[in-house]
């Protein structure tokens, strides 16, 4: 076989009509709409597709974990959209609609975890709550002593990589580019203060209409460099890897906690079981949350917490082997939920990003609004409550 | 809390072992294989018939090692860290699996390497493995590969092996050694300095000639053939940077093939404990294959040092004549190491191997992964080894990508036209070895000196 001719990455362009700032899930499904609907793109990251967090976490689409409100809304649309990318790309990202399983282990989980799944399925979310030999027909192989769990059958799973690069392929079919290697720097401004080009390491790149601040665990630098800083810090959380096994879960499994952990206000190290299989038959177990800046070195006793935590659930998994750890960090706004859209202080710019623990599931809905807003279109969906003036002189922890 | 641990039983671990304790130094050796001894001085397995075809086991300068440090055999090392003044390994049982704790003031890492493995169409074929595993095979248990063996690839392990076969009564086919005969005059030249490796040598060439086995430089085993096993290896004429040349290919029959291009330093553990601070932890020193691949007498040079050097961070004084040794053994380390740069200049594999496989062949065996994947990749603009195997899964597997890593980062390299360096390894693991979550889910105790170790 003969040698290929070097890797493919595009020239920046003199100039973009959009210019998208990180290649992660999410400016790549923006750049992607856009490019789709005729736009000219230009996605620039510092490293390349996928380099970031969209590389370092897993890639559940979940509505099971959103709280009742605009937060479960979007998720809602956003999975809805997910499913309409149809059967052709589903095979190529490992898209598989398997369901998720939310378990209660006391009493007192257990009624709080009804109460609010009663509120998310009036919201529209389909949710079964499961007791006793119903739900180890479900889950064989779940620690008998929990108390009971709600199955939602709408939450799906992707490999966020292989999703990435469908995109890239998307951008490029539509005549957008795909820059790595290209880092902001700085932001050039006109006389009026209004920005008109960005300063990477690979050069100068003019703005036509707009920015797209999808820089994701980075916004927050990013932000500040377009002048319309936003709070957006990194949320460490590990992830542990067994050796492929039969099937322990077909679904997405982890106990109420989570939701606290997820959701809390200011929760330092915390760690909830979080259990599932992959298609190429290994187990992810998960999941962690610290704030600890950008530390790339894995923390041994949450490795050990994650590990105990779904062998609780689990019990089994005690004889499984560990292959792999790794950690990744989830962009995170102070009240958990994404920023998206105009900003006042910088006219051209539009945020995409705080997604946290949920940036793939909630990428479509986030590119759909985005696109609407570059083009002028009608808001197909609602993103008022994301706006970034509700962290007015808020700084990044 | 141990006063050194020495990870590793090889060479470099041995002398780094030895000297320590013959400063004063309490020491404890951690490998995960049965016995002493590494790669290198492989000792017949616990309880293998010490058959006639087994390796002698360890030097004379060893023989009291076991007797003097503490040696804690079968134990794997996962994850290390340090704190302080302390560093902390976290150990699995290589026999049932239980998990464990030691901790030292000081710590020698002297992990080794694994080998280079380059895929090539038929590689996995049964039959076929590397030079290394052949010759565990023949050390450890007495056995041989094949009757008719072939040995390929490039770099000096390939004449002891092959050496080793012949003795052992296989009929070696052949030695087929990728760097051109214009390379190895030069290699022959620098060893006009060294007299013991080049009476190794000669020893190895002087048995091979007596059996008439061919050397057949500028040339490589291209591909494997041969129904569920392999029966034939094809052996084309190559350039220096490994492309095949056109024409002149040839069939050989075989019942066995082994292939080795060199070997590749283990650093997960070095990784683990230079990536939270960017450094070394003051009390953790390297010595052997993890500084750069130099073979045994560099490793054991460097372990005397390393264990030298933890011994006066942990405020042995050596006596004059102590220093005097140290600073002669620093002139034969930099003698020994100028040979050693020489023959990783002379063997280093070009990228030309590629142009060997076909789009079907295997590079991951874990996860049945191609090379037309991680060419497809490639083309599409993943240029690190990280963002490729995110994509082809190659390297995702059992192994880790241990056996394929190092193919996958040359392979891009090769591909791309990147530096190998800028590719990046697969080598930062936070586990260093796969060991049972019930073992990652509880602290472990502290192993307790003079406990049963096995
Ligand atoms: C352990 C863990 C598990 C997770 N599990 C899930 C899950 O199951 N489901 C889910 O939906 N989400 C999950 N997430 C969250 C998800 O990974 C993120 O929300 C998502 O990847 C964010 O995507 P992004 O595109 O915003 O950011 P990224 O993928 O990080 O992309 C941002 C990109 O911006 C680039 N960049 C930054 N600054 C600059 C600059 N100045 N110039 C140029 N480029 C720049 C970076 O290089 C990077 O590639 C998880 C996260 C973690 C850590």
């Amino acid at each position: 076989m003969s040698a290929a001719t070097g890797p493919r990455t595009d020239d920046l362009p003199a100039s973009a009509q959009v210019v998208i700032v990180g290649a992660g899930i999410i400016g790549c499904f923006v750049g992607a709409e856009l490019a789709r609907a005729g736009a000219e793109v230009c996605v620039v990251d510092r490293a390349g597709p996928a380099a970031g967090s969209s590389s370092s976490g897993e890639g559940n689409l979940l509505a099971s974990d959103k709280l009742p409100g605009p937060d479960l809304a979007f998720a809602l649309e956003s999975l809805s959209r997910w499913r309409r990318l149809g059967e052709e790309l589903f095979a190529r990202i490992e898209y598989r609609e398997k369901g998720g399983l939310v378990v209660a282990r006391t009493e007192q989980d257990w009624q709080a975890l009804s109460e609010l799944a009663e509120r998310q399925r009036r919201q529209g979310l389909e949710a079964r709550p499961l007791e006793g030999e119903e739900l180890w027909a479900l889950e064989p192989l779940l620690d008998r002593s929990v108390r009971g769990a709600y199955f939602y059958p709408g939450d799906a799973q992707v490999q966020p990589m292989l999703a990435v690069r469908a995109l890239v392929a998307a951008i490029r079919r539509h005549g957008g580019r795909v820059v790595a290697g290209a880092e902001v720097r700085a932001a050039e401004r006109g006389r009026g203060g209004e920005l008109t080009a960005l300063l990477t390491t690979r050069g100068r790149v003019a703005v036509g209409t707009h920015v797209v601040n999808a820089a994701g665990a980075w916004a927050g630098a990013l932000s500040g460099l377009l002048g319309c800083p936003i709070p957006v810090s990194p949320r460490r959380g590990h992830v542990l890897v067994t050796e492929p096994v039969g099937s322990v879960t077909e679904h997405k499994v982890y106990e109420s906690g989570y939701l606290g952990s997820v959701h809390d206000g200011d929760g330092e190290g915390s760690v909830s079981a979080v259990v599932e299989s992959t298609a190429a038959g290994t187990m992810l177990l998960g999941s962690s949350r610290e704030f600890v800046g950008f530390e790339r070195s894995p923390s041994l006793p949450v490795m050990r917490a994650i590990a105990a935590r779904a062998i609780a659930l689990f019990p089994g998994l005690a004889g499984v082997r560990l292959m792999r750890g790794y950690v990744g960090f989830r962009p995170a706004t102070p009240d958990r939920l994404p920023v998206l859209g105009a900003d006042e202080r910088a006219p051209s710019v539009l945020h995409a990003t705080g997604h946290e623990g949920a940036g793939v599931g909630l990428a479509p809905a986030t590119a759909a609004a985005i696109a609407d807003l570059v083009l002028g279109r009608a808001p197909g969906v609602d993103v008022g409550a994301f706006s970034a003036a509700r962290f007015a002189g808020q700084a990044a922890r | 809390m141990r006063e050194l641990v020495v990870v590793g039983g090889g060479p470099a671990g041995m002398a780094a072992a030895a000297a320590a304790a013959r400063l004063g130094v309490d020491v404890t050796i951690v490998d995960a294989a049965e016995r002493l001894g590494g790669q290198y001085y492989r000792q017949p397995r616990v309880g293998a018939a010490p058959g006639r075809r087994a390796a002698h086991g360890l030097p004379a300068r060893y023989s009291r090692l076991e007797a003097e440090v503490e040696v804690l055999a079968g134990w794997g090392v996962w994850r290390a860290e340090a704190e302080g003044r302390q560093v902390t390994l976290q150990l699995v049982s290589q026999q049932d699996e239980r998990p464990a704790r030691l901790s030292a003031a000081a710590v020698v890492l002297a992990p080794g390497a694994t080998e280079l493995a380059l895929p090539f169409p038929g590689w996995d074929l049964p039959g076929v493995t590397t030079a290394g595993a052949a010759q565990a095979l023949l050390k450890g248990q007495g056995q041989l590969l094949g009757r008719r063996v072939l040995v390929g690839g490039s770099g000096p392990f390939l004449l002891p092996v092959a050496a080793a076969l012949a003795r052992g009564g296989a009929t070696v086919v052949a030695v087929v050694e990728a760097a051109p005969p214009r390379r190895l005059a030069g290699v022959a030249a620098s060893l006009a300095g060294h007299p013991g490796t080049l009476a190794q040598a000669l020893g190895y060439l002087g048995t091979l000639a007596r059996r008439r086995v061919p050397l057949l430089p500028g040339s490589a085993v291209v591909a494997c053939e041969g129904e569920g096993r392999v029966e034939r290896a094809v052996i084309a004429e190559v350039d220096q940077g490994l492309s095949a040349r056109a024409g002149g290919r040839r069939l050989v029959p075989v019942d066995a093939v082994c292939v080795s291009f060199g070997f590749v330093p283990r650093l997960e553990l070095v990784r683990q404990l230079v990536e939270p601070k960017g450094e070394l932890p003051a009390g953790v020193f390297l010595a052997g294959e993890v500084t750069g691949v130099g073979g045994a007498k560099v490793a054991e040079h460097e372990g005397a040092l390393a264990g030298a050097a933890a011994a006066a961070h942990l405020g042995h004084r050596p006596s004059r004549r102590e220093e005097r040794a140290a600073r002669l053994l620093r002139l034969r380390l930099r003698h020994a190491e100028r040979l050693a740069a020489t023959l990783r200049r002379a063997f280093a594999p070009g990228g030309g191997w590629t142009g060997w496989l076909e789009p079907e062949t295997l590079v991951c065996r874990c996860e049945d992964v191609p090379f037309s994947a991680l060419a497809e990749a490639v083309a599409e603009g993943a240029t690190t080894a990280r963002a490729v195997r995110g994509v082809t899964r190659c390297g995702m597997g059992y192994c880790q990508g241990r056996t394929c890593g190092p193919a996958l980062q040359l392979a891009i390299a090769s591909l791309s036209g990147a530096d190998p360096e800028e590719v990046g390894d697969l080598q930062s693991r936070p586990v260093a070895l796969p060991l049972p979550l019930g073992a990652v889910a509880v602290e472990p105790p502290e192993l307790a000196p003079g406990a049963p170790h096995r």
